[in-house]
């Protein structure tokens, strides 16, 4: 069966996250790291979430719902409209948007993002996967 | 090839269609477990498999990438595509190759775009991505 809704993640971001993943990417941009700088330097006016960790939560709901599919094909497209500071909560979405059949496989176009706790879209974007008859006929 | 006084690559030097340096890049059990705990990602079937996180690759390959490259702190990266080809194990010796497609300046924003590709040992792609990156103007081109 093909989810036309992918299962939402929620997630709040911290500094203490901003900071492991400064870590775990090797991106120490001080926008992402150093208050004072984010504060005097910035529109921003404080620290922001790295985009790729945010983009992170996206593939992880897309492997969640499709797993090996995901990792043999997938694509994703984000744009990062928003910034997410430390202390938000972010929400993904994913809903289907088109469908066909390509051989063995159905392809399957999704719209997908996250939003903040306002509401508000901080990415947004689209992921593809191809998935076998096999598994979405169940 | 034009350096700037921090040993990277001036971005005034660089056109669309400029190569990037190729460098090789590996995955250890540890980075795979801290990039993991940093996006809090419960996933179990990358150690069941031995298969690299799709997205820590991509991340990895981004920062390969910028890190050549004189780039101002207010850098902002703005939009990010990436195509998981074929999962990648533990271990295995990949190799990136990286070329400019956008570096240009639009009235108060400078873009610089990136198109990479990583390639396994066989020099098959595994990865293919494209980023886009906007810098304060001043420490930019202009």
């Amino acid at each position: 069966m093909i989810p036309g809704e992918l299962p939402q993640l929620q997630k709040r971001v911290t500094q203490e996250q901003v900071e492991r993943y400064a870590q775990a990417s090797g991106d120490f941009n001080p926008l992402h790291t150093d208050p004072e700088y984010a504060a005097a330097t910035t529109s921003y006016g404080r620290n922001i979430a790295h985009g790729m960790l945010v983009m992170a939560f996206l593939s992880e709901m897309m492997a969640a719902a499709f797993l090996d599919a995901w990792l043999s094909g997938g694509k994703l497209q984000a744009r990062f409209r928003a910034p997410v500071y430390p202390g938000d909560t972010v929400t993904t979405f994913g809903a289907i948007k088109s469908q066909r059949e390509a051989g063995e496989t159905v392809h399957l176009e999704y719209i997908v993002g996250c939003r903040n706790q306002d509401g508000g879209e901080v990415v947004t974007g689209e992921a593809t996967v191809d998935v076998p008859f096999s598994a979405v006929e169940r | 090839m034009q350096h700037n006084d921090d040993g990277k690559r001036a971005l005034q030097a660089l056109s669309p269609g400029d190569a990037l340096l190729t460098s090789s890049m590996a995955f250890t059990w540890k980075e795979i477990e801290e990039y993991l705990e940093a996006v809090e990602d419960p996933q179990t079937l990358y150690w069941e498999r031995q298969v690299v996180p799709p997205m820590a690759l991509a991340t990895r390959a981004i920062r390969e990438l910028l890190s050549q490259l004189s780039l101002p702190p207010g850098s902002v990266h703005i939009a990010q595509d990436v195509e998981f080809v074929a999962p990648c194990r533990f271990g295995t010796a990949l190799t990136l190759e990286g070329r400019l497609f956008q570096n240009a300046v639009r009235g108060p924003m400078h873009f610089l775009g990136i198109t990479f590709d990583v390639h396994d040992p066989q020099g098959t792609v595994i990865l293919r991505g494209k980023s886009t990156v906007i810098l304060p103007v001043s420490a930019g081109t202009r």
